[in-house]
């Protein structure tokens, strides 16, 4: 039995699920269902849909590059089946996705450690071009004093 | 109103219908960028004279896979925003099976060289890139 990847969310396709489309030129894709299959008929690149693992990938939302990817292989060659061999494979298999989901962890928690100061940057900066939207004009002349205050005070310390 | 009904419902829109259908499907951008090779291009830029073809055949715009009727709607086509935009899409390298396997997390570093894998060097630049706007909000 042989678990395929989709060509487009690279999903998993399960042997009598989702549809391949074989083009002119005898290349294959297998695709996981409709939605996918469907835009692929309309030429969407994947990479540019935000539901696709290869765009998280790609924009570094999950870990790319990592060790453990490299058990997780396409091997052409059958292997005969030996009871001990098995045996350990899938104790190496537990093993390896215990590591695979630590390791995902602790890259989910770095991408997160910096998101309040850049997701605060943002707000002010926000806040600043639309300030026309929530202030009156008293309030409006009060911050610009202050903002004045702050440029001029960074200023002193520069110098 | 059964007639009508048909017509009305979301199979009947036909503009998104037509853009599934595998009748009139056009080149893949992999198969395109294969048509752009050195030992490829010369065959597509001179075509027999085919009179099935628009302009017999013998204005073609590889990039676009499309015939034009002569050589100045030819030009026109080549001045314009769709043919840009075109080449502005060829320039990235083709996504493959591979990459989608790749992105599943089958295989990676060593299968893949920094030229198969245009993912890996997406990844890398992005990368790059955010590590110098935290330098520059730090």
């Amino acid at each position: 039995m042989r678990l395929e990847k989709c060509y487009f969310c690279s999903s998993t396709v399960y042997p009598g699920h989702g549809t391949m489309f074989v083009r002119n030129d005898s290349k294959t894709f297998r695709f996981c269902r409709s939605k996918c299959s469907k835009n692929y008929k309309m030429k969407r690149n994947p990479r540019k849909l935000k539901w696709t693992k290869a765009f998280r990938k790609a924009a570094g939302k999950e870990m790319a590059i990592d060790s453990t990817f490299e058990f997780e292989k396409r091997r052409n060659v059958p292997v005969r089946y030996n009871r001990d061999l098995m045996k350990t494979t899938l104790l190496a298999m537990k093993r390896v996705t215990e590591i695979k989901a630590r390791r995902e962890r602790a890259f989910y928690n770095q991408r997160m450690a910096t998101k309040k100061d850049i997701e605060h940057s943002q707000n002010l900066v926000e806040i600043e071009k639309n300030i026309h939207v929530i202030a009156t004009p008293a309030t409006r002349s009060k911050l610009e004093s202050e903002r004045l205050s702050i440029i001029s005070k960074s200023m002193d310390v520069d110098h | 109103m059964g007639r009508l009904r048909r017509s009305r419902v979301h199979k009947g829109i036909k503009d998104i219908s037509k853009k599934y259908r595998l009748k009139r499907k056009t080149k893949d951008l992999d198969q395109i960028q294969a048509d752009l090779l050195p030992e490829n291009k010369p065959k597509l830029e001179s075509f027999e004279i085919d009179p099935e073809l628009p302009g017999l055949g013998q204005f073609y715009c590889i990039e676009c896979t499309k015939h034009f009727t002569d050589a100045t709607s030819k030009l026109k086509h080549i001045a314009s925003k769709v043919h840009k935009r075109r080449l502005r899409q060829l320039k990235d390298t083709a996504y493959t099976q591979k990459e989608a396997e790749y992105a599943a997390g089958v295989g990676s570093g060593s299968s893949f060289s920094a030229e198969s894998s245009s993912l890996l060097a997406i990844t890398r630049k992005n990368k790059q890139a955010s590590d110098s706007s935290k330098m520059i909000i730090e």
